[in-house]
């Protein structure tokens, strides 16, 4: 998996401005229609609270964890632990190979693309589908999500209908409901021949062992029922204490989403009815990295709503490939260096404006800026970023200011630099993109100290 | 496996060490609370939001107006067999749909359950403030109900609607989860829909393109 800054794919992005705009304007109307949930709702007090209680789950996480274990296995459930991505892939193989499956139909998980499941099931002869459309589109497109929410934003519909000539063999549309109905009559088929079937976790209540899943298609629902099997994958983070918390976080979490009161499908799983086997992967996979750190540790408690992507500048015009790994965005750019490695994804915290639009937006008022910035710390003391040329030309500044002769040889400099790059229109090297789109200034022809000497 | 709970757990203890004075006692849940309007406003209320989801309310007098207005529905929908959730109340509406075939689901697999044309499922609760309907699911073939066929008619006494999810409205997800049950409690909120093409809003994404509630106020 590639989990570095996409330098091509920004270059891609910025080559083709029209689509870049098709994007952001999306993304725009899913802002305005968030801010429009949101005023119908004490909004504020609400994220403070789900601040408050992810921060507590987090900070009691081994004790939740096995209060949630206890009860999920006393509902016929059973939980299995992985410390890595590859316990967790060992996992889903296992349940596969000891139910003979040789199919099965996925519903949303952002931990399986973490762990780069499918690829994994189908090396080992398991024919998996993902049922979400947009994941089912992105699956069909051989692409990766690139939105949390919306992970086949980056397509128009054009492409979507060339993609199911292609891959379908049905007759070219670009009519949404035609797109659908393709795919749905595909996978319908599909649910019923499947013998497992996977999905995501939103939240895991620690009091009473339910998986709370929140869909808007049905196929989260369809995936779980249908399937004599059904997986949950879930990061250790999704833990919450009780059940009478569920109600805050479903409120908050649509709106923040994509602009709705609420989702239309809020599952409560309560393990196992008569004649079905649940199982429930819990995944670590370097989650204890961030929880260790006490600056990174508020990122855990994301409800991965993709509010932040919406919002970020960068993002609306980079689009999710340039961040190279599973999570796009501003949270990614704090998580994925966390998962992956400081060496790996060392540059990730630098994409980004630290205009702070995230943080007004997190439904769980998760301080993404000074992560960011701390990240960024971390990544120049590790070698793996250089310091940025806001930092470079502090140290330089730093230096010139140290004594009087210094400063004033390096006015001199600046001065006669400036009147140079005036007189040719433009400087050279990294100032370059500077000045493509700025007039530069007319520097005074004599410093004030010089004018001062020269009048008094 | 023992190895890998055990290494997982270690792994979270270790990287909260800091946190040695931490809390042991949650923040109090954030508690929704009913209003001081009536059910009938309420319903009202419930319909238009419903509404503004692609849903319809109809609200009735007694389960003889509940039938009557279900089998209209189920007529202008072309709908010809319906499967009843295993609910007495559904099962009793169900009762007097006269010229639809009627079946309960838990005699029904799942390829019979696909080609049915609607699914009759009972709420427990109504949430006003969203249009949602709450239902328990505790059988494999109950469980697929909500999604497989392309009508989803809902019917509820009015006495189970809410203002929004107060603890009563939510009090039979809790009992059913305190009472050790299997299967699912759902919430569901309209048609099935999607907008992950362009972000242009399509109904009867993998489950029912239609959503209807029946909502009895003398049931």
């Amino acid at each position: 998996m590639t989990t570095s800054f996409n330098r091509k794919e920004v270059a891609r992005a910025f080559a083709h401005p029209v689509a870049a705009a098709g994007l952001a304007a999306t993304l725009e109307r899913s802002v305005q229609s968030a801010h429009q949930a949101r005023a119908q709702i004490e909004w504020e007090t609400l994220r403070s609270a789900a601040h408050d209680v992810k921060a507590y789950a987090i900070a009691n996480l081994d004790r939740l964890l096995t209060q949630f274990e206890s009860q999920f296995t006393q509902r016929g459930g059973g939980v299995l632990w992985a410390q890595t991505a590859d316990d967790a892939v060992a996992h889903c193989l296992d349940i596969c190979r000891r139910h003979h499956a040789t199919s099965v139909v996925k519903g949303k998980s952002m931990v399986s693309e973490e762990l780069g499941l499918n690829e994994h099931l189908s090396r080992a002869g398991i024919d998996v589908v993902e049922t979400d459309l947009g994941e089912f589109i992105v699956q069909l497109a051989d692409q990766r999500p690139s939105h949390i929410v919306g992970p086949a934003l980056h397509l128009s519909r054009q492409d979507i209908g060339k993609l199911f000539v292609a891959k379908l063999g049905i007759e070219y549309t670009d009519d949404p409901q035609t797109l659908m109905s393709a795919a749905r009559t595909r996978l319908r088929a599909r649910y019923m021949q499947a013998q497992v079937g996977m999905t995501g976790v939103n939240f895991a209540v620690a009091e009473t062992g339910t998986i709370v899943v929140i869909e808007n298609e049905g196929n989260g629902g369809l995936s779980s029922a249908v399937p004599p099997v059904h997986v949950f994958l879930m990061g250790i983070e999704k833990v919450i204490p009780r059940l009478a918390d569920v109600p805050l976080f479903v409120r908050i979490l649509a709106r923040a989403a994509t602009g709705q009161k609420i989702s239309t499908y809020t599952h409560h799983f309560l393990g196992a009815e008569e004649g079905k086997t649940v199982y429930c992967v819990i995944v670590n996979a370097n989650r204890t990295k961030l929880l260790a750190d006490p600056k990174t540790r508020q990122s855990l408690y994301c409800i991965r709503c993709g509010a932040c992507l919406n919002v970020c500048p960068i993002y609306r015009r980079a689009g999710g490939f340039a961040y190279g790994g599973t999570y796009a965005g501003p949270i990614g750019a704090v998580i994925t260096p966390q998962l992956t490695g400081i060496n790996q994804a060392g540059e990730l915290p630098f994409v980004s404006t630290l205009c702070g639009a995230c943080q007004d937006e997190c439904p769980v008022k998760i301080d993404l800026p000074h992560q960011l910035v701390y990240l960024r710390h971390r990544a120049v003391e590790h070698g793996a970023a250089r310091a940025s040329m806001t930092s470079r030309g502090i140290a330089a500044w730093a230096r010139a200011m140290r004594d009087l002769p210094s400063y004033q040889r390096s006015v001199r400099w600046l001065r006669r630099a400036a009147a140079l790059g005036r007189r040719i229109g433009w400087y050279p090297g990294v100032l370059a993109a500077w000045t493509k789109s700025r007039t530069l200034p007319q520097p005074p022809k004599e410093s004030f100290k010089e004018w001062w000497e020269r009048t008094r | 496996m023992n190895d890998a709970r055990s290494g997982v757990l270690a792994a979270v203890r270790e990287a909260l060490m800091d946190l040695n004075g931490r809390t042991r006692t949650p923040p109090p849940p954030t508690i929704f609370g009913e209003t001081d309007e009536s059910k009938a406003t309420l319903a009202q209320h419930f319909a238009t939001e419903l509404q503004a989801v692609a849903g319809r309310a109809f609200i009735v007098r007694d389960r003889a107006e509940c039938g009557a207005a279900l089998a209209s529905y189920l007529l202008a929908r072309n709908v010809r067999s319906v499967a009843v959730q295993s609910s007495p109340f559904a099962q009793d509406i169900a009762l007097q749909l006269d010229g639809f075939g009627v079946t309960s689901a838990v005699n029904l697999d799942r390829p019979e359950l696909e080609r049915c044309d609607c699914a009759l499922l009972e709420a427990r609760s109504l949430l006003a403030d969203t249009g949602s309907a709450t239902v328990i699911l505790d059988n494999s073939q109950d469980r697929v109900l909500p999604y497989l066929p392309r009508t989803c008619a809902i019917v509820a006494e009015l006495d189970s609607l809410h203002a929004t999810f107060t603890p009563q409205a939510l009090e039979c997800i809790a009992d059913t989860a305190s009472a050790g049950a299997r299967g699912e409690a759902l919430i569901v909120t309209g048609p099935s829909r999607t907008a992950d093409i362009e972000k242009v809003l399509v109904l009867g994404a993998h489950g029912p393109g239609a959503l209807a509630v029946f909502i009895v106020e003398q049931p």
